[in-house]
């Protein structure tokens, strides 16, 4: 009998990635997290490589989405303890332990860790560099946000005293008497996600690691580097607070240590130079020097990025571990000694902190975890997985494996992992059953826009937050003077349970048609109280939310007078908002339940195979006479030598024996039309027949394929040299000669300075495996390996050191010459470490060469409309986050069409695709949040300005040359309004925040009935980022003056040039616009036009007589938190400088 | 208790500030230490103060506001609680406490040596913390110009020259932390310190005073997280001001403003500031010695980093015992670095002379327990 219930352990980017996948598919997921909160170690970094995303700003909304998700069942401060049964039927026992807070009642306003006497306990979350009280939340945006009660330092559970937090908590959530509880559920299969820990570097003593107290790990660093840190973001050492200057970092702390990890531990060496290169952004005076061994990259444009720090950030790379730290007595400063490989001297050097790239090792208590699942672990004690190639399936059939608990791996390959995973564990289940999952809800009321809007606001106390800081009472009472406000009121916690069924009986009772709740703030709490609106028949699109905690009793804490003054300025706006508010219905479409796969390689098959066990439709299209890709060319695969042909027949025959899939060799696909749900494809063969095919999901895999060098070293002339594929072909057709001299030359045509940058990611271990290879079959080869870096992957070092046994490595930094003049070819090269030129008499030559994008996939691009990346290969909706997806939604992409990688994680990706397509595929149906642009066709002149501001392709004219009038598509609409604001013609309305919806807030912002001081600032503040800021803010208690009225709008980009100059009109002194750093837009590129705009009115305002520097763009990311009050003071103090604005310009 | 009760909390009987009346402070048990004050006004409660040497509620009134926490108790250092958790946690098996070793020792600093009392020592410890930057802030005990005792925080070393020498009447210590998270917001600011926890103070103290301190470290309390070193005083009994200066000026004739200096060394002796040493008979001054002080056997001061007195040291010396490895360090650093002296002891007596001087503290314990039991007889 199938379960619909599927868990996954462990809660970190893997275990979200695989639970929202599979939620979103219609399983029922039951998360386990040992932590109190999830997010796991990516929460804890400042900022991302490559792409230098703030890392908690792009996991938030994962989290805060796992937190609500109606199909997911979260555990958090729980541990999985036991487990029976076998795949399809397991029955699991989850340990929950006693936070002693309730957690269906606390609403996380902290006031019991304000209380809280118990103090200077070290916080994990800030690596011990940051405190916390008894009664605690690891940090502020945890999910769930709610509180616990530390067992061991706690007065009351210890010694029976205390329980000040009980006494003061409004909620009543504190709770002593909960005890540890244990649940049982029985579950189809298991995802293991638990991600790694780090090994205390003081198991090497020389680097004094605890002792001097300047040295430390590269995760402290982390969260030094971190504007929401224990220092803001202030680069200061432990050991007198100074600010640094000269800091180095080393790597390989641990690892590839035979005597403590004989493995490489994958992504430090791209961190290093992350945070080598954020910090540089901090503090450019900071001179950062990395020591290390081989350089590793891991994924896409990391090469680029490291090239970048050296080139634009001036990184120093010093090629040779420090064998010595001392530190100086007096100033505690650390002296260096290490190796100069370039110069050959051994050189010394003084730093200010030392930062340490310490070991990945399995988390301590996965020796238990394995044990209680039954599945083996590897001889690092990394979860093992059935082969090289299935690095998703452990020892047990049923219970997979995914991101760092298998393997030491970056976020976007624990992204790709985790849905590939998902894609497998899913097999075993059956989704939700309808009726469970339907929700039964009355019928909505109709509401006309020629209705009376009656309003009702609901003001939060919150505790102590809001009604600490403002008078509640005041403010309800002078809500009930304006018009539309039928009914106003104060209580305790919105949020809670209670205050639902208030809000439910008044809007009955009352007869109200629109509501206001004015509270914390709508990044977290606005979905809830939308669905109580829903609950009761009421639109949810007629709630508005105004921020009077985050946005105003939390930042201006020293003057009750004035912060009461803004709060009913701030709800004002928001009634004046509300007024013109609209019932929105979500967009449907249909989905038809079939998918089309472009590519019939490996990482195709798998997508096709998993998309089709789910009985689905799969259209399989691939260019060849033949299924199987470039595995077609491999002789041998990875290091325990699967054979290729066996391998890839396996797989055909799955595919085969499949009915669903129909499988198209020797074709091309000529035209695609339409979006998700719908895409009309023809597909053309070799004899010019076409079929025509409708899918509701694409899937791009056209693979890549190995470069021919023909500008290098007389390759294609010559026979003696031939490529790595090639030597592959002769070894299976065993066409060497036994005592040969090979000299095999690495990165041709890769990591070069003009042309191909990239690194292509797996010729080090191709080239290490051939060579193994050789030199056991003819064992009187006599091989030079010539490279510029060896880049391996965590369990194959051990591979590189045993082919070093035997064979020549030789590092150079200038490629060696050929000369063909003898009857030999001798190779010419620098041997860096041994400073000496060699010449090598070599029988053949094979050349590690890139892997090259499809020369079809420029077509392809130009006819799915999606974008490729510089090197040709295509470029995914986000780097970090959505590797395996465009941004067009629908279309998907895995394997090396992505990028260059390996097999596994053409397979896995593959796979996570399968996963993401199956989701509209299952849901039958896609839709879309009503946020969204609307052409008036009367106004439209055709011009097409809005289609080029677009990210999304989800606005033009059609390209079919039917109409000349543009068109959303209101499935493929993110609702940045960058349209609207472009539009010439004012052509386009952004529904839920029109101009109708905003311009009031506006003139309500500017009017200052109790505004008796001046300046008043209007901001303008995009959701995802500066709007966040002014959370993090509010939330990190940072105090700025009280002149600045807040408009929250989705996107920078929908700010017009018409909203700035009405500000002014109104009687603004200053005008403020935040944005996100360009480059980490939500909708990609919507600030870019911002930062236009901005520029464009500039012009304007100036002639109108008013000084430019009333208006003022910022880019303020989600974490900085201090930059935005900083700014604000700034900002307000500038605008004071300058005056008020005279009242001739008003006129 | 009902409101509390219906908090689904099953609290056992705490006791509160009112038991801490009954059986401490109206028992005559109270030190005057000040924790308790401190704790709670730190805590922002508005319930009790300290009335000279007395903590009281503020009013009435304010006994509302207790919040029942049951803290004050606990930290009392003549209550029950917590003392089985702290001698374990200090290794203490006997009167003396737990000894790492003891030593003479004499500052080689000439301005501090004519401002000490004895050896100069706590002042010298205190300013090699200030100047290594070890410290943020010191709690010590000033003279104010009627040597009275004026327990204060000072942030910076030239602070500590008014604060050099022996108090004779009763200081408050841990009181100053009342007002810690008001002030440490200062330091803070100026020094770019962050985190208040990451904040550094010393402390000196009586052997009371010390054990109330490592009863709010031992709970991990506010304000006492931030005291890194804990320096204790020999003490062996402490005076009323008010009735220590009444028979002063019977016997001798000097006012509080006259007194420049005060030795208990076999005798009572002060020093005008016109330097004229006068001799009181130390018996005559047992009426102005505190209650309590009798029931204590703390005379070395138990729960210290290291402990600094004059009993038993050699003439211009003070004797240093060392109990944890924080006060063994930092003895270390101010000896090799050449900021105090050891006192090289004789060679015929250096196998013995650690023995003599423990015996010598064991002996002065029992005087002083003696002298209760004593003063208890002559009572009844």
């Amino acid at each position: 009998m199938k379960n619909s219930n599927i868990l996954v352990i462990g809660a970190g980017i893997s275990g979200i990635s695989a639970s929202l996948d599979l939620a979103e598919q219609g399983y029922r997921v039951i998360l386990v997290e040992k932590d109190s909160t999830i997010g796991g170690r990516m929460a804890q970094l400042d900022k991302t490589f490559p792409t230098l995303d703030c890392s908690i700003c792009i996991l938030a909304p994962k989290m805060v989405e796992v937190g609500r998700h109606p199909n997911i069942k979260l555990f958090t401060y729980s541990e999985v303890s036991e487990v029976s049964g076998s795949m399809g039927n397991f029955t699991v026992k989850i340990l929950k332990k006693a936070r002693y807070v309730n957690e269906e009642k606390c609403t996380g306003c902290g006031d019991c860790a304000t209380i809280c006497p118990v103090r200077g306990l070290p916080n994990q979350f800030d690596e011990g560099l940051k405190y916390n009280h008894a009664a605690y939340i690891s940090f502020p945006s945890a999910v769930p946000s709610v509180y616990l009660i530390d067992k061991e330092k706690c007065l009351y559970l210890n010694h029976g005293i205390c329980a000040l937090c009980a006494k003061i908590c409004g909620a009543e959530a504190i709770d002593f008497t909960q005890k540890d509880e244990v649940l049982e559920y029985s579950v189809a299969s298991i995802i293991v996600a638990t991600g790694f820990d780090l090994i205390d570097p003081s198991i090497l003593a020389r680097y004094h690691y605890g002792e001097y107290k300047n040295v430390i790990t590269g995760m402290k660093f982390e969260r030094l580097l971190c504007a929401s840190g224990p220092t803001v973001g202030e680069l200061i050492r432990p050991s007198d607070r100074k600010h640094v200057k000269n800091i180095a970092f080393i790597a390989c702390v641990g690892s590839r240590n035979v005597n403590i990890c004989a493995y490489c531990s994958k992504f430090c060496c791209m961190y290093m130079v992350k945070e080598a290169v954020v910090a540089k952004e901090h503090a450019p005076e900071i001179s950062p020097t990395i020591f290390f061994n081989d350089t590793r990259t891991i994924g896409k444009n990391q090469e680029e990025f490291i090239e970048r720090a050296k080139d634009e950030y001036g990184v120093k790379y010093n090629r040779g571990i420090p064998g010595d730290i001392r530190e100086d007595p007096l100033t505690q400063d650390l002296i260096v000694k290490y190796a100069n490989l370039d110069t050959g001297e051994v050189e010394e050097k003084i730093f200010d902190m030392i930062i340490l790239a310490n070991a990945v090792i399995p988390r301590r208590d996965a020796d238990e975890l394995a044990k209680i699942l039954g599945i083996e672990q590897n001889d690092f004690g990394f979860f093992k997985t059935e082969n090289s190639l299935e690095d998703l399936k452990s020892t047990i059939p049923g219970i997979y494996i995914t991101g760092s608990c298998q393997s030491p791996d970056d976020i976007p390959n624990s992204v790709a992992k985790a849905s590939g995973a998902a894609s497998l564990a899913a097999q075993h289940a059956v989704q939700i059953p309808e009726e469970e999952r339907v929700i039964e809800l009355p019928p909505l009321k109709y509401v006309s826009p020629f209705d009376e809007p009656r309003i009702g606001v609901f003001v939060c106390d919150c505790g102590v937050n809001i009604a600490g800081y403002m008078d509640n009472e005041e403010i309800v009472e002078y809500l009930k003077t304006l018009p539309n406000v039928v009914f106003a009121m104060n209580n305790k916690y919105s949020c809670s349970e209670q205050t639902q069924q208030i809000i439910k009986d008044k809007i009955i009772e009352e007869d109200l048609n629109r509501v206001i709740v004015a509270a914390c703030t709508p990044r977290t709490h606005e979905p809830l109280f939308q669905n109580t609106l829903r609950e009761v028949g009421l639109n949810p699109y007629l709630f508005n939310f105004v921020s009077i905690r985050e946005l105003d009793s939390w930042v201006h804490m020293k003057d009750k007078p004035k912060a009461t003054d803004k709060a009913k300025d701030l709800i004002r706006m928001g009634i004046a908002r509300a007024r013109n508010l609209k019932p929105e219905f979500k967009i449907k479409g249909d989905v038809i339940p079939e998918a089309l796969v472009i590519g019939g390689g490996i990482a195709g098959m798998s997508a096709a195979l998993e998309i089709a066990k789910s009985g689905f439709k799969v259209h399989l299209v691939e260019k060849m006479d033949k299924l199987g890709g470039q595995l077609n060319l491999i002789y041998k695969i990875n290091f325990d030598r699967i054979d290729s042909m066996e391998f890839i027949s396996k797989f055909i025959k799955e595919i085969k024996e499949q009915k669903n899939i129909n499988t198209y060799l020797s074709s091309n696909i000529v035209d695609v039309k339409g979006s998700i749900g719908d895409f009309s494809i023809k597909i053309e063969d070799s004899e010019k027949s076409t079929s025509e095919i409708r899918v509701g999901a694409i899937i791009v895999a056209t693979g890549a394929s190995e470069y021919k060098p023909t500008d290098w070293y007389n390759y294609g002339k010559d026979p003696r040299v031939f490529t790595q594929l090639e030597l592959s072909e002769k070894l299976r057709n065993n066409e060497l000669t036994d005592g040969e001299t090979l000299v095999f030359i690495h990165c041709v045509g890769s990591r070069q300075e003009s042309g191909r940058s990239y690194c292509s990611l797996i010729c080090c271990s191709e080239s290490i495996r051939h060579a193994l290879y050789v030199k056991e079959n003819y064992p009187n080869s006599n091989i030079f390996v010539l490279y510029r870096d060896i880049r391996v992957g965590t369990e194959e070092e051990q591979y590189y050191w045993k082919a070093r046994e035997d064979i020549n490595y030789l590092r150079f930094s200038e490629y060696p010459e050929l000369d063909f003049n003898d009857d030999k070819i001798t190779v010419r090269v620098h041997d860096m470490l041994t400073q000496i030129n060699l010449h090598i008499k070599a029988d053949k030559v094979v050349l590690s060469t890139p892997l090259i994008p499809d020369e079809k996939n420029k077509q392809l691009a130009e006819l799915l409309k999606v974008p490729l990346g510089k090197n040709g290969f295509f470029f995914e909706a986000h780097i970090k986050l959505r590797p395996f997806d465009f941004a067009t939604d629908g279309i998907f992409l895995c394997g090396t069409a992505h990028g260059p990688k390996g097999i596994a994680d053409s397979i896995s990706q593959g796979r996570a695709t399968a996963s993401h397509a199956l989701i509209p595929l299952f849901a039958g149906i896609v839709e879309n949040e009503p946020i969204i642009s609307n052409v008036n066709p009367a106004l439209c002149i055709g011009c097409n300005r809005c289609a080029e501001v677009c990210s999304f392709g989800a606005i033009g004219v059609p390209m079919d040359n039917s109409k000349m009038i543009s068109e959303v598509n209101p499935l493929l609409c993110k609702g940045c309004g960058d349209c609207a604001a472009e539009c010439p013609a004012d052509a386009i309305k952004m529904s839920h925040f029109s101009n109708e919806q905003v311009e009031p807030m506006i003139v309500e912002a500017v009017r200052g009935d109790f505004v008796d001081e001046r300046p008043r600032i209007v901001a303008f503040l995009c959701n995802w980022c500066s709007y966040a800021g002014a959370d993090t803010c509010g939330v990190s208690r940072f105090q700025y003056p009280t002149n600045v009225r807040p408009i929250r709008v989705m996107c920078s980009g929908r700010i017009p040039k018409s909203f700035i100059l009405q500000a002014f009109l109104e009687g603004a002194d200053g005008v403020f616009i935040g944005g996100c750093h360009i480059g980490d837009c939500h909708y990609i590129a919507g600030n870019h036009d911002t930062l236009r705009r901005v520029n464009e009115i500039k012009n304007i305002i100036t002639k109108l007589g008013i000084d430019t520097e009333r208006l003022r763009l910022e880019w303020i990311s989600a974490s900085e938190g201090k930059i935005f009050a900083e700014v604000m003071k700034e900002f307000i103090n500038k605008v004071k400088e300058i005056g008020p604005l005279t009242p001739e310009v008003k006129a | 208790m009902e409101e509390v009760k219906s908090k689904n909390l099953l609290l056992k009987e705490i006791k509160t500030f009112k038991e801490l009346e009954k059986e401490i402070i109206d028992n005559n048990k109270c030190c005057a230490c000040g924790a308790c004050v401190a704790y709670c006004t730190s805590q922002g409660f508005d319930v009790i103060k300290m009335d000279g040497n007395k903590p009281i509620y503020i009013t009435d009134a304010n006994i509302d506001n207790c919040k029942e926490c049951g803290i004050c108790y606990y930290i009392c250092p003549n209550t029950t609680p917590l003392l089985d958790q702290i001698n374990e946690e200090f290794q203490i098996k006997d009167e003396l406490g737990h000894i790492i070793t003891v030593i003479a020792a004499k500052t080689t600093d000439q301005e501090i040596k004519k401002l000490g009392q004895d050896g100069g020592i706590v002042t010298t410890v205190l300013t090699y913390l200030f100047e290594q930057d070890r410290i943020d802030a010191a709690i010590v005990s000033e003279y104010d110009e009627n040597f009275k005792p004026e327990p204060k925080i000072i942030y910076d070393k030239k602070d500590l020259l008014k604060s050099a020498g022996t108090r004779y009447s009763i200081s408050s210590n841990i009181l100053p932390l009342k007002d810690f998270n008001k002030i440490s917001q200062e330091i803070m600011n100026k020094k770019d310190i962050l985190n208040i926890e990451d904040l550094s103070l010393a402390f000196v103290g009586t052997p009371c005073q010390c054990r109330a301190i490592r009863k709010m470290q031992y709970l991990r309390i506010s304000p006492t997280y931030s005291i890194r070193f804990v320096i204790g005083l020999f003490c062996f009994e402490n005076f009323d001001y008010e009735k220590l200066f009444e028979i002063i000026e019977k016997e001798t004739k000097l006012v509080p403003a006259n007194v420049l200096k005060a030795q208990i060394k076999k005798n009572f002796f002060v020093t005008s500031r016109e330097n004229k040493v006068f001799e009181v008979d130390i018996k005559k001054l047992d009426e102005a010695v505190r209650d309590h002080c009798h029931e204590c056997d703390e005379f070395t001061g138990r729960f210290s980093d290291f402990s600094v007195g004059a009993s038993g040291a050699p003439e211009g010396h003070s004797i240093i015992i060392i109990r944890t490895n924080e006060g063994q360090n930092l003895i270390n650093s101010l000896l090799s670095e050449g900021f105090i002296d050891k006192y090289n002891i004789p060679a015929k007596e250096i196998s013995e002379w650690k023995t003599k001087k423990i015996n010598w503290f064991r002996k002065m314990t029992s005087l002083k327990t003696k002298k209760g039991k004593l003063g208890e007889k002559n009572e009844k």
